[in-house]
């Protein structure tokens, strides 16, 4: 395992909560994720579930094996921020989670020009729930919102071309309030 | 009088099956809203691998951006395909490409018709030089999680047995059916068998070979590629130019009148002359 030499120089500043017992990272599913990141070629990789949020990100395009996070947030901390220290050129993502392209295509709000956007910015989602399309080659591909919670960006305009691994959303996690 | 057409059945399609994963499971409806919805709902439900819809008759089939697919009852085949295994990425975009030339082979082997493929999955029946639409093919990839990857529904609707005067009047210069192209009726059943058989060998070969080969059959197959085209973009948007290849995720590479090389991943291909 290469390291690059910037993981180390930070690692205090992202040392890894001990988990709980309840919330113990399935090395099965750190395997697929680790596998899945690997072969995607993307650079930034976040996984939330049950509570237990996975970040697999290459550091540099050189690195040849993925850097790993794994952090526990207290539960009813709803805004919990993995940890991000590296500046960005992107929107803060600070608290949200990034639903991005996994492919090449072209974004659609709707089902067809016809038929009305799946999500506003606003728009309470629960995880599973369709926020777009992307086709490549009449292959139409439902992109799910990754975490329950609110849309807080919309970051592509209707049908123009998006990259892989682009980010679409950023969703608020939390439930819709009561009323 | 020729009596009424033979429905679908499946004991009539399962002894001609020859499939190894397509197929195993295999659900015949009398009408449902649109076999590709069917299929993803049942996908969702954790179906298996190679799971099969088929219907007699849609009420809402449908083409690329919310158009219908037209679909009378016991005249043509729609079906409905679930490929669950998780496919790479530089192949899973291959997956509409693989299901035309499903669709091409299965033609071939039961008909003598000129059959080509226009990029990158309408399947064209050509007569006097000119290619009429004889098949269509919509790919829904339904997310099923990071960690247990993409379903593809592959939703193919094939013009059979739909006398010419069963198509709108605005069709009946760009659409056509096996029965038209040939002059007799076609068995559905033994289509349907013959290109489920395709797939799964085509499947079976992208799942451990990537789309190399795909790529190859499917470049023999296309009509596209080295034509003068027009792409219709979203909108009213247009350009022109020469379709003069494939990218590796199978978009066409388009040569503009001014020099420039642009990726085409979605639009509607018009070939010119």
């Amino acid at each position: 395992m290469k390291r690059h030499p910037a993981k180390s120089a930070r690692k205090p500043a992202t040392a890894q909560p001990k988990p709980r017992p309840d919330a113990l990272v399935d090395p099965a599913l750190l395997q697929d994720l680790i596998a899945v990141f690997q072969n995607a070629g993307v650079s930034d990789l976040e996984v939330e579930r049950n509570g237990l949020r996975i970040r697999l990100r290459r550091e540099g395009a050189a690195a040849s094996s993925p850097a790993l996070e794994v952090s526990v947030p207290v539960p009813a901390a709803g805004l919990t921020a993995a940890p991000t220290d590296a500046p960005t050129a992107e929107p803060s993502t600070e608290g949200l989670v990034t639903v991005r392209s996994p492919i090449v295509g072209t974004f659609y709000r709707s089902a067809s020009p016809y038929s009305e956007v799946y999500v506003e910015e606003g728009t309470y989602v629960k995880k599973g729930q369709v926020l777009c399309i992307v086709e490549a080659m009449k292959l139409m591909n439902e992109i799910e919102s990754d975490a329950d919670g609110r849309v807080a960006k919309i970051l592509v305009e209707n049908a123009k071309p998006v990259e892989y691994g682009e980010p679409l959303f950023l969703i608020a996690p939390g439930a819709q309030p009561e009323g | 009088m020729t009596g009424l057409p033979t429905p679908l059945a499946l004991d009539a399609i399962r002894p001609h099956l020859a499939t190894r994963v397509i197929g195993t499971t295999l659900l015949l409806h009398d009408e449902v809203d649109s076999t590709n919805r069917v299929l993803a709902d049942l996908a969702h439900q954790g179906a298996p691998d190679g799971t099969v819809v088929v219907a007699e008759s849609q009420t809402a089939g449908r083409g690329r951006l919310g158009r219908t697919w037209l679909s009378p009852r016991g005249l043509n085949l729609y079906v409905s395909i679930l490929l669950a295994r998780t496919l790479p990425p530089e192949t899973v975009t291959w997956t509409p490409m693989l299901a035309a030339l499903a669709v091409f082979r299965a033609i071939r082997t039961l008909t003598i018709l000129d059959v080509r493929l226009k990029w990158p999955n309408d399947v064209l029946a050509i007569r006097g030089g000119v290619g009429r639409k004889l098949a269509g093919i919509l790919v829904d990839a339904v997310g099923t999680g990071p960690t247990s990857g993409r379903a593809v529904v592959v939703g193919i609707g094939i013009n059979v047995n739909m006398p010419l005067d069963a198509f709108p009047k605005e069709l009946r210069a760009t659409a056509t059916s096996l029965l038209i192209e040939t002059g007799s009726p076609v068995d559905r059943g033994r289509l349907l068998a013959t290109l489920l058989g395709e797939l799964d060998r085509l499947y079976d070969h992208a799942g451990t070979h990537g789309p190399d080969d795909i790529e190859a059959a499917y470049r023999v197959a296309c009509d596209t590629i080295g034509k003068p085209v027009r792409i219709e973009l979203i909108g009213s948007e247009k350009i022109e130019g020469t379709a003069e290849g494939l990218a590796s995720d199978g978009a066409l590479r388009l040569l503009t009148k001014n020099g420039k090389v642009l990726e085409i991943r979605a639009g509607d291909v018009v070939h010119l002359r």
